[in-house]
């Protein structure tokens, strides 16, 4: 009898134990964490539907704006950074995700809460203050808080971000985890006339991808000034 | 039918003990996901004293002649904060004391910034709020690159493994360069790290020890303390731009009176 | 023994150490006397939350019980907007028009400028300029 009563015991331990985890992984949300990059098929972009003030003077003045930020290796912020020549580096922790750039773009943080801080004293910045949730597989993140005066702010399809801009970005792992759908959504009254939406597909590097530095930008280095003003050699 | 009962139950509680002990190796790791902040443990009177309580680093010969000769280079009187104080500038004149690049390396120690911990399953990543490169801790097991094709970085290349409940971070593949009280580096030097945390998760304990037969005479250790950043506080961008040039200046002297 | 490959070493390490990059987190403080604590007393004349440096302009007037030494119109500098605001700092801790009373390090060459170590609010607490702290003030660590 007391053996019995042993084996039910064991019994309990190992498949009560088992029956826990398995609860625990299903509640568990995707993990998007890794080394991720554009190749020439990631983009599905279509044409922006500008608001009537957008004129072509003023979307000059952008060109030469991003163009003065290219030139003086300013951050490139929100969208740019997001498309650079290199992987992404996406690591999701518990509180909050955070997406590092090979290239001249501070990190972006993703905050796992449900508010953005009090914008009163907040100070934009070219990312924005971004706040993130999972709906089933997909993760929503909302964006506010950018400074339009700061880095690169031509988006993808026409329009350019300014300090009243709003982003939503989903994510989803497409091809059981090969491949991150994101869809970017801007909306900005000044700028578009109705949301604008465009996806990038990003491919998995591979597991032992190593993270490099950034690419090099040297705003003193006079031949790199003299190219990008379109100066002959 | 009674042997065979005993067998299942002898296989049982092997099954169940052997599971409880994986439960208890995998225990749970240290919370460092945050942003975290430096802070002043001596009272050091400026940030320039941080360390002065540290014990100096015991150097070979030859390395205390590379410092030395760094020390050397790093005294060439450079912008205005070497200029004759005897020659005060006027009144709106700007003392000139960087030459306004944004580009900084970083290193591996915090300063006066925050530092930003994210932990995920096969890599930790340290951010920086000031300019400087990322640390890149790879826990998914795998080995340092061959040093001779490894470019240094000044944050080199570094793995990690969750041990007693401490992050410990290996670290090679650094530039040459200064250490600080009193240390040096070259690419082939080893810093081994621990990340504690306190047991009410505010205070970040990070231990540095530098090892090196051909560069120290012992290990050289010392203790940096940071404190986790409030509930709901969010990561700062510093803005820096080279073509601005208020980036090259410190102090400018403003008119004085009427 | 080989007595060449130390001095081998040596050379690879002196030659390495010319490449080393210089760290340059934030300008020398060499301008200023870092040693010396001076208190000023004043109104705000402007609060410039910028990088690299947040700058306050105070003016001080003779007033009874002000130390001569500090008047006149002053450049106070602090650090970057990311590591003052990591000290309690927000673009809206001051503004033109508000009484200051700072602690800081004065330019070694006696001009108008200040190197900010913290300021004393009108309640007593401290705003630190970055995250030293006086002597013998530091914050012990936990276990």
């Amino acid at each position: 009898m007391r053996f019995a009563t042993l084996i039910v015991i064991a019994a309990m331990a190992v498949f009560g134990g088992a029956a826990a985890r398995g609860a625990v992984a299903a509640q568990s949300s995707p993990d998007i964490s890794g080394f991720w990059e554009l190749s020439f098929d990631s983009r599905r972009v279509p044409a922006a539907s500008l608001a009537p003030g957008v004129t072509p003077t003023l979307l000059a003045k952008q060109a030469a704006h991003d163009a003065h930020a290219i030139r003086w290796c300013n951050f490139l912020g929100l969208p740019a950074a997001m498309d650079s020549t290199r992987p992404i580096n996406i690591r999701q922790g518990r509180r909050e995700m955070v997406i590092n750039f090979e290239t001249v773009a501070t990190p972006r943080h993703l905050y796992f809460r449900a508010s953005h801080p009090n914008m009163e004293i907040f100070d934009p910045t070219t990312n924005g203050d971004s706040i993130a949730r999972w709906d089933g597989d997909t993760l929503v993140v909302d964006t506010i808080g950018f400074d339009g005066a700061k880095g690169v702010t031509m988006i993808p399809g026409g329009g350019y971000r300014t300090s009243d801009s709003h982003l939503v970005e989903r994510f989803r792992l497409l091809n059981q985890g090969a491949v991150l759908s994101l869809t970017f959504t801007w909306e900005d009254a000044k700028v578009f006339r109705m949301p604008h939406t465009y996806e990038f597909r990003y491919v998995r590097a591979p597991r032992m991808y190593e993270a490099q530095p950034p690419l090099a930008c040297n705003p003193f280095d006079e031949q790199r000034a003299a190219f990008l003003s379109g100066d002959r050699p | 039918m009674t042997t065979a009962l005993r067998a299942i139950g002898v296989l049982l509680l092997v099954v169940a003990t052997t599971v409880a002990a994986q439960q208890q190796s995998a225990a749970p790791m240290p919370d460092l996901e945050g942003g975290w902040v430096r802070i002043d443990v001596d009272g050091s009177g400026s940030f320039n004293g941080l360390a002065a309580k540290f014990l100096r680093a015991v150097l070979t010969p030859t390395a205390q002649a590379a410092v030395a000769e760094q020390a050397k280079r790093a005294a060439q009187p450079r912008f205005d904060f070497a200029r004759d104080a005897s020659k005060p500038k006027g009144a709106g004149e700007g003392y000139v004391v960087t030459d306004g690049n944004c580009t900084l390396p970083g290193g591996v120690e915090p300063n006066s910034a925050a530092f930003h911990l994210v932990q995920s399953r096969e890599q930790v990543l340290i951010v920086r709020e000031n300019p400087g490169l990322p640390r890149t801790i790879y826990i998914d097991g795998r080995a340092h690159p061959d040093l001779s094709r490894w470019a240094p970085t000044a944050v080199g290349h570094s793995t990690g493994r969750f041990e007693a409940g401490a992050l410990v971070v290996e670290t090679i593949g650094l530039t040459a360069g200064n250490v600080t009280a009193g240390g040096w580096r070259t690419p082939e030097t080893r810093l081994t790290e621990r990340y504690r945390v306190s047991s009410d998760g505010q205070r970040l304990t990070i231990t540095y020890t530098w090892q090196d037969a051909k560069v120290y005479v012992k290990p050289h250790t010392y203790e940096i303390v940071s404190e986790r950043t409030p509930p709901g506080s969010w990561a700062f961008e510093s803005w820096c731009d080279s073509s601005d040039p208020n980036q090259r200046l410190s102090i400018v002297p403003p008119p004085q009176g009427k | 023994m080989n007595t060449r490959a130390p001095l081998l070493f040596g050379a690879v390490v002196i030659l390495l150490a010319a490449f080393a990059a210089a760290p340059a987190a934030h300008h020398s403080f060499a301008m200023f006397d870092m040693d010396k604590d001076v208190t000023y007393k004043g109104l705000v004349t402007e609060y410039r939350w910028s990088n690299p440096h947040v700058h306050i302009t105070v003016e001080i007037k003779p007033e009874p019980g002000v130390d001569s030494a500090t008047i006149g119109i002053w450049d106070v500098e602090g650090g970057s907007m990311n590591i003052m605001g990591r000290q309690g700092w927000t673009r809206a801790t001051f503004k033109a028009g508000d009484a200051i009373t700072l602690v800081g390090h004065p330019m070694r060459d006696g001009s108008k400028g200040i190197s900010l170590f913290y300021v004393i609010l009108p309640d007593g607490k401290r705003l630190y300029h970055d995250v030293a702290r006086p002597k013998g003030e530091g914050a012990p660590p936990k276990q």
